[in-house]
């Protein structure tokens, strides 16, 4: 048993180092020195669940999962918020260290109040933020997001919102350490929390 | 005599009657060829006036099939829907049918096809079933109970 646990682990290594080597992103399970700053984020303004003002600033201190989405959205955003809610629950006492930042791409159905409601659905420390859609392209653009609305005119959607999926996991000084694929699991994103907040 | 005719009718109606209920049956069985297996519904979010429907088609025959609609009185609308990753994004995008291959299946799960309900009428709690009648392009109607199931982390 310890021996075929420490086959895998030598094994994970080679993996790891593989992977490095042959320069794929595919996060292994990252160590605090395999996070470097990555480019692009930054601190940007707009308005919480509650209406009022919202500064990334304010959560210094603390890692900061952020990720783009919609209420309307059927499945990709509940079936995020749900994984989110389960890297809560693992996070054991790490999780009063973690805030997650739920951007709306759908400024038009998305109010704070329509946020919050769908938010308060979830167990997890979550702040919905929304704002103009000025305000929002600017955020999207600063870290590398994108969305695109699509009219459905024979659908009752209306509309829909597709959306880029990564989860960008900031460190407590507000910089880009990880950003987790849509497939991403629960695990790896702990563990991806685990070393931002061993590493800071 | 009218006893012994009686006596044979006896015998022989109902001989027609088990005859004909298992023609029908055979019938029944064969214009069904499409199995639903575990139909369930994401159980609505507070507020949220949509919510989906998952549910495995299975195609007994070797006849491609296609889902073609889906109706419930429990929406104002019910759609065919699917998601897919294109250039890294999450699109949604309506479809006006669902492939079941001869002899394969269809698998409607999150991520992937699915049915959408839009102005749920009711909002149905977790455990409750929901009613949904499925239509395929033969004509041949399903009926199915999904169950509400509340994701997992959610309140």
């Amino acid at each position: 048993m310890r021996a075929a646990s420490l086959l895998r682990a030598a094994a994970g290594l080679v993996l790891a180092f593989g992977l490095a080597a042959s320069g794929c992103s595919a996060p292994a399970v990252p160590q605090a020195s395999s996070l470097p700053v990555m480019d692009g984020g930054g601190d940007f303004s707009l308005v919480d669940h509650d209406g009022k003002p919202f500064s990334l600033t304010s959560q210094r201190g603390k890692a900061v999962l952020i990720f783009f989405g919609y209420t309307f959205c059927p499945d990709a955003c509940p079936t995020t918020l749900s994984k989110l809610s389960s890297v809560y629950r693992k996070l054991g006492d790490d999780a009063s260290k973690v805030k997650t930042l739920y951007i709306s791409v759908d400024p038009e159905r998305d109010t704070p109040e329509v946020l919050k409601a769908d938010l308060e659905n979830f167990r997890l420390d979550a702040i919905g933020l929304t704002g103009t859609k000025a305000e929002i392209d600017t955020v999207v653009q600063q870290y590398g997001a994108a969305y695109e609305i699509v009219p459905t005119p024979d659908s009752a959607a209306k509309y829909t919102v597709s959306h880029t999926t990564t989860l960008y996991a900031l460190d407590p000084q507000g910089r880009i350490r990880t950003k987790f694929r849509y497939e991403a699991t629960v695990d790896e994103i702990v563990d991806g929390l685990h070393a931002i907040l061993s590493a800071s | 005599m009218k006893t012994r005719l009686s006596t044979l009718r006896r015998l022989v109606v109902p001989a027609f009657a088990a005859v004909a209920f298992l023609c029908s049956a055979a019938a029944a069985f064969a214009q069904a060829p499409i199995v639903a297996t575990d139909p369930w519904m994401r159980e609505p979010m507070a507020r949220a006036e949509q919510t989906a429907i998952f549910v495995v088609l299975e195609n007994k025959t070797a006849e491609k099939r296609q889902l073609v609609s889906a109706t419930s009185t429990a929406a104002e609308k019910v759609e065919l829907h699917t998601m897919s990753m294109e250039g890294g994004m999450m699109k949604m995008t309506q479809v006006k049918a669902i492939d079941i291959p001869a002899n394969g299946k269809a698998e409607l799960k999150p991520g992937s096809f699915h049915i959408m309900f839009f102005g749920l009428k009711e909002r149905p709690g977790s455990g409750a079933t929901v009613d949904v009648t499925l239509t395929f392009d033969n004509g041949q109607t399903l009926p199915i109970k999904a169950v509400v199931r509340k994701p997992e982390g959610m309140r």
